[in-house]
């Protein structure tokens, strides 16, 4: 997935018959504006065919075919990716339009991820150092820009580039901070954290797993983002572009699913019905009680059941 | 949201963390909707079990969205889902208010075709009411900036490119009269209340094969005036087709993209052509319009003549303005009304149009070796600010009441 450092084998690998045509390499090159930056047709194709030998799957083209090919060539930022480019190459034009374009909205950006004005402007201009390339390799200096591959937007991808600068640097901050900074900061008055709720029978653990290993991707995706994150239906909705609803209902019907999968697979391992409610318990944590709703509803409702299993 | 047990929760978090990370591209490219659909699928597995992946998309998606501090408070907290939710009630709130005016909205339609009714009344003069003249329904504005314009009569190919051109340079007028009165500290173009007459524009494509005319107006409230005001003399009666004025003879609120001019019609006048006994002014004050008329194919004899109807748009009276000349933009403002034509021609009244006068400009495009053409478009602010759009795509603008003109090359 780090397309940038693995993407030397594949490259590698592109045969000479996988090269771009020559009616799609001026198409795309006349498209891209890269003439404008000093970027030739044929420079600009040696981009393309690395960036599609990166992505596309296989160390060919021939099995794809060469439509597969053009389409991915013509489905990237060929604008962003000329002038990132054409920066990452120290071209001089290039630079002022990615500045009138982008700085600001990286300011912007680094503003709102860190919502502090003198660390954000840290932020940015970290990554704005990153990005002309203060580093060098060989005599030559590196951009940041050069690993922009047009899958986004170039705007997109600065925004990634500072999230991930973001939580890097947060992570590292975190790790760094000593055990006294850490007893100021009231962190060794936090509460225990509570005993894991998993069972000493691997059983319950087996089948678990494998009701998990049931679920698809873009599921187990859902039930991460709003039991383990805590992210609210909008905020996934708007990570999966679907609608909030939607989430709603999906999350419903997988927690189901998932749940009596789980109890099938235990009485298939010999649990009985006590067992089972014993295992999946909820934590109490987990539960919003509206303690006030519960107590009035008490009065008509002598018992309440919370078993998982009862609700199946 | 139902609950997940406890082991779930526990084995969903105690999977591997898969690696190489996401980088930049994907991500981006993920947020941003344009990958692969199996690559995609290879994201979404990716970070369904990698953690500080989907911290980063998160970040991502939160400002990316227009309102990046609130979407990212919201990534960070899930509010109780027990008790009442401001958001919940925020999320349908849109919704609420868009019932709301629905049903406002077909309140006042149906109001507005009761005949008689005080509402349908109001309604029809409100600010910016539309009304058709012929039988087909109105074309939509050309812009936003010209809201109240509308075509009468579908466009035919060959009269696209003059529409489009007198639409443009009815923009440009009124983007330069929105300037002007911006100067000034003038937020309306619509006569107030110390102002109680009526703003009436037209605007017509040159050459049309079809009898049309596109106007505009503005309205005013109702004028205190008396009811003495004299009648305007009508130099020749306007013909009337049916087609042409089935639309409002049926009864229905005045369709064209008229403005009425509650001031110049008495209420004698209402009372004499209705028939009944005078209602209270403020609630009958008729509309008073202005357009030309350009028809080069049945009517000579009115071709490029500036009509006026007193009554809402019933019915029309050619106005004498001057020989010889077609009349192609009228313009009204209170008792004002300016009219232009061919050839530079551009004349004036103070008083509802009984008595016309010229306006230099033509002299003052020749003084300055400049072709005026023929006024396509004019708009004033006011009695002395005024902007003139003509067919050789020059702007003029006067500030003293047409004494003297600007001209700004479009």
């Amino acid at each position: 997935m780090n397309s940038t450092e693995t993407s030397t084998t594949t490259e590698a690998a592109l045969s000479s018959e996988a090269r771009l045509p020559d009616a799609l390499r001026d198409e795309l090159w006349r498209r891209s504006g890269a003439a404008d930056f000093g970027v030739d047709a044929a420079e600009f194709a040696s981009i393309l065919e690395q960036i599609a030998a990166r992505y596309l799957p296989g160390a060919g083209w021939s099995s794809l075919g060469a439509a597969a090919v053009a389409d991915f060539c013509r489905s990237l930022r060929l604008q962003d990716l000329a002038l990132a480019r054409a920066c990452a190459a120290g071209h001089e034009a290039a630079w002022n339009a990615f500045l009138i374009r982008y700085r600001q909205g990286l300011a912007r950006t680094a503003l709102a991820i860190v919502r502090e004005e003198s660390a954000a402007r840290e932020l940015a201009d970290s990554v704005y150092a990153e990005l002309y390339g203060l580093e060098s390799r060989d005599g030559q200096r590196i951009s940041k820009l050069a690993h922009y591959d047009g899958r986004g937007s170039l705007e997109g991808w600065l925004r990634s580039v500072l999230a991930h600068e973001f939580t890097d640097r947060h992570r590292r901050e975190h790790r760094l901070v000593s055990l006294d900074e850490q007893v100021e900061a009231g962190r060794d008055f936090r509460a225990a954290e509570a005993e894991s709720s998993a069972s000493p029978d691997p059983r319950v653990e087996a089948a678990t797993d494998e009701a998990l290993a049931a679920v698809s991707a873009e599921e187990r995706l859902l039930l991460a983002s709003y039991y383990l994150d805590g992210q609210t239906l909008g905020a996934i909705a708007a990570l999966l572009g679907v609608h909030e609803s939607t989430v709603s209902r999906r999350l419903d019907r997988i927690v189901r699913a998932l749940t009596k999968d789980v109890v099938k697979r235990l009485r298939q391992r010999g649990f009985s019905r006590d067992q089972v409610r014993e295992a999946l318990k909820v934590d109490v944590r987990d539960l919003a009680v509206d303690v006030r709703r519960q107590l009035r509803g008490a009065r008509d409702e002598p018992r309440t059941v919370l078993s998982t299993e009862s609700k199946e | 949201m139902r609950e997940l047990p406890r082991i779930a929760r526990d084995r969903l978090a105690a999977g591997p963390v898969p690696t190489p990370h996401l980088d930049a591209n994907l991500i981006s490219g993920f947020v941003g909707q344009s990958l692969l659909p199996d690559e995609r699928q290879r994201v979404i597995a990716h970070l369904a079990t990698c953690e500080q992946c989907r911290a980063e998309v998160r970040l991502v998606v939160a400002v990316t969205q227009p309102d990046a501090r609130g979407a990212r408070a919201n990534a960070e907290a899930r509010p109780s889902p027990q008790g009442f939710s401001w958001q919940r009630w925020l999320r349908w709130q849109p919704v609420t208010a868009a019932l709301a005016v629905a049903v406002i909205a077909v309140f006042v339609v149906v109001s507005a075709r009761r005949p008689g009714s005080r509402l349908s009344y109001r309604s029809a003069n409100s600010p910016v009411a539309m009304v058709s003249k012929s039988a087909p329904p109105p074309s939509p504005a050309p812009s936003a900036g010209n809201a109240a314009l509308r075509l009468q009569t579908p466009p035919s190919p060959g009269e696209a490119k003059h529409k489009v051109e007198a639409a443009a340079a009815s923009n440009q007028t009124a983007a330069a009269a929105r300037r002007i009165q911006e100067k000034q500290g003038v937020h309306q173009v619509a006569p107030n209340a110390d102002s109680p007459e009526l703003i009436s524009g037209n605007l017509t494509a040159p050459k049309v094969e079809q009898a049309e005319a596109r106007e505009f107006e503005i309205a005013a409230p109702p004028p205190p005036r008396p009811a003495s005001v004299p009648a305007p003399k009508p130099a020749a009666a306007a013909p009337q087709s049916a087609a042409e004025r089935v639309g409002i003879q049926a009864g229905a609120a005045p369709a064209r993209g008229v403005a009425r001019a509650p001031g110049v019609m008495s209420v004698g006048d209402f009372a004499a052509k209705s028939g009944a006994s005078p209602p209270s002014v403020s609630a009958l004050a008729p509309a008073v319009r202005w357009e030309t008329k350009v028809d080069t194919a049945g009517a000579p004899v009115d071709q490029g003549a500036v009509e006026r109807s007193v009554d809402g748009g019933r019915t029309w009276q050619c106005v004498q303005v001057a020989d010889g000349v077609t009349f192609r933009a009228v313009f009204a403002l209170g008792r004002n009304v300016w009219a232009g034509g061919t050839a530079g021609a551009f004349y004036h009244s103070s008083d509802g149009g009984e008595h016309w006068s010229s306006i230099p400009l033509a002299a003052t495009a020749t003084a300055v070796g400049t072709s005026v053409g023929d006024i396509v478009s004019l708009q004033f602010a006011d009695a002395t600010h005024g902007v003139v759009s003509t067919s050789t795509g020059v702007t003029w603008t006067t500030s003293d009441g047409g004494q003297t003109w600007q001209q700004t090359q479009n």
